[in-house]
């Protein structure tokens, strides 16, 4: 059974300056557009995560212009717009046993939220009551 | 200061080259009888112990290198009866296995009478108290320079390598007036005493003897300006013996070589052949009197000159130049041997990676400071930044079980790192050694 899932895009971004504005401005360029990023950072390097509309395109641009970039399927829920709604959704995530690596918000309501082992985590989410949202969706979003 | 041992270290050079030659003689005979290593190689060249008729016939001899050592491990370049053996000694080899060499009692006793030599050489006498801030352990630095020392009759403080607070507290209590270490622990002591307000200029401490590492001259200048001593340099190398093969005298113009227990060759690197007196070339070490572990022309990988002119203290040993350089691409990072081939096997044991890399070694002060640099390749490169972090511990904890150095490990962009069209180059050393 096919779950629905987002495509995000991690890039490797050594701790000097202007990389990730390098990313940045080579999406630009190509007419991609962000839906939502998140930076993870030590002193020496960055991953910098990004869900974007075309993502096999920004993938092509960036490894073209000589970054890391690897491509993972990830989790992507659209949250209720309401005080308490972001609460409600991990507690959702969390009773069923899904345990979280990162979450971070994009465009809209909707948000990212990285587990360990996704097919897994889907089949647990799938029958609770939170709106499971894919790439498709992601990439018409049209505010 | 006295030499140690007169008859011998002031030799006339024409009854030093009859003596060096019979033991010569000697040595290729029992090697050939004994170690199927030499008798295999000799045999290949058709050269018989009889060939041997003069000094100049050392070159009919085949080389012997690191290789060799490595693959015969663990006895099998030993010339006795293991029950004859009452000491070894270890050193480490390219990749994990190690050189082991072994010593009889007339070796000991011979390895102690040369380690007196070149420290008498470098002044100390009975009434020394010398710290011996050297390895033990498996490493023949600490021993080697430890039963010379007693020879002596100096006070032997066998502190070891390590906690150097206390070690600096030991010099202003007991009393030390000599130090034996590496040049880069001498001045990492010399920057912990300073923290500690201890002036070591104004303790007893007057000579040093260091060894493990070369002490170029600026590094030599900074330890005598800091620790208000004489620094000798001392070479040797545990394949041959230990430390003892070669030791500066109080007129710091070169090391005093062990010329009637080894017979020196200075070879061009690529031809193998001898390079005239004075031209730097690489130092080809021969044992003369080794009875458990003799060695045939043993390519050191050193570069050096040699001198056989008298020197002003009397001695007419020749002499041999600081090493300052290498043929091989072998660094010497706080003491211990590295070759960046390591790293290299390192990197490709976790997940099988072969990711360019660079060594940078800095001098943060006293101590070499190593950084490896990796490239992210999309194989180690993870969405999970603790993934990452646990990628550069483990390469850093490995770094350190397999060198016993600890390095940090940077994670760079593909293609940061410099290509080259020849040879790779995994190393910067910015070291102005």
């Amino acid at each position: 059974m096919s779950h629905p899932v987002v495509y995000q895009l991690s890039v490797f971004i050594e701790n000097t300056s202007g990389r990730v504005s390098e990313v940045t401005r080579l999406l630009g360029e190509a007419a991609i557009s962000i839906r939502g990023f998140s930076v993870s950072d030590t002193a020496d390097y960055g991953i910098l995560r990004l869900v974007v509309d075309k993502t096999a395109e920004a993938m092509g641009v960036l490894k073209n212009a000589g970054f890391t970039v690897r491509q993972d399927d990830v989790i992507c829920i659209d949250l209720p717009d309401v005080p308490g709604g972001l609460a409600g959704v991990l507690r959702i995530v969390s009773d069923a046993g899904v345990n979280i690596e990162y979450v971070y918000s994009l465009v809209a309501t909707y948000a990212v939220i990285n587990v360990a082992d996704v097919d897994r985590a889907l089949d647990l989410l799938v029958d609770r009551p939170v709106r499971l949202v894919d790439q498709d969706e992601i990439s018409a979003v049209d505010l | 200061m006295p030499l140690w041992d007169a008859a011998r270290e002031s030799m006339n050079r024409n009854e030093l080259a009859d003596l060096q030659l019979s033991r010569l003689q000697q040595t290729v005979a029992r090697v050939y009888a004994r170690v199927p290593h030499y008798h295999d190689a000799m045999e290949q060249l058709g050269i018989l112990p009889g060939h041997i008729r003069t000094l100049d016939d050392v070159r009919l001899l085949p080389f012997t290198d690191k290789t060799a050592l490595r693959d015969t491990y663990p006895y099998g370049m030993f010339a006795v009866d293991l029950d004859q053996v009452v000491r070894v000694h270890s050193s480490s080899g390219t990749t994990g296995k190690p050189i082991v060499v072994g010593y009889t009692h007339a070796d000991l006793e011979t390895w102690s009478d040369l380690t007196a030599r070149i420290s008498s050489a470098a002044g100390v006498t009975a009434r020394d108290r010398v710290q011996l801030a050297f390895l033990y352990g498996m490493f023949t630095g600490g021993w080697g320079m430890h039963y010379g020392m007693e020879k002596i009759g100096a006070m032997v403080i066998p502190a070891g390598s390590g906690n150097t607070e206390r070690q600096i507290m030991m010099m202003r209590d007991f009393g030390t007036t000599a130090l034996v270490c590496t040049p880069s622990y001498a001045l990492y002591i010399a920057e912990v005493a300073e923290g500690m307000g201890v002036d070591l200029a104004h303790l007893p401490l007057r000579v040093g003897l260091f060894g493990g590492e070369p002490t170029g001259g600026k590094l030599r200048d900074e330890i005598e300006a800091r620790l208000g001593i004489l620094a000798t340099d001392n070479y040797g190398l545990s394949e041959v013996m230990g430390p003892g093969v070669a030791g500066e005298c109080e007129h710091q113009c070169g090391l005093h070589m062990a010329e009637d227990h080894f017979l020196f060759e200075v070879v061009d690197p690529e031809s193998g052949l001898p390079v005239p007196e004075g031209t730097e070339g690489e130092l080809v070490v021969t044992t003369l009197t080794k009875e458990a572990f003799p060695v045939l022309r043993y390519r050191t990988h050193d570069l050096t000159t040699i001198d056989t002119s008298v020197c002003e203290c009397g001695r007419t040993l020749a002499r041999m130049s600081k090493v300052r350089q290498r043929i091989d691409d072998m660094l010497i990072i706080r003491g211990v041997n590295v070759f960046p081939s390591q790293i290299e096997d390192v990197l490709a044991g976790i997940e099988g990676t072969a990711p360019h890399f660079l060594m940078v070694l800095d001098r943060q002060g006293a101590m070499d400071d190593l950084e490896v640099r990796v490239e992210v390749a999309e194989e180690i490169f993870s969405d999970v930044m603790a993934d990452m972090v646990a990628f550069t511990d483990m390469v850093a904890s490995r770094l350190h079980s397999v060198l016993g150095l600890r390095a940090r490990v940077k994670l760079v962009e593909p293609g940061s790192i410099e290509r080259s069209t020849g040879k790779t180059r995994r190393v910067l050393d910015r070291r102005n050694l």
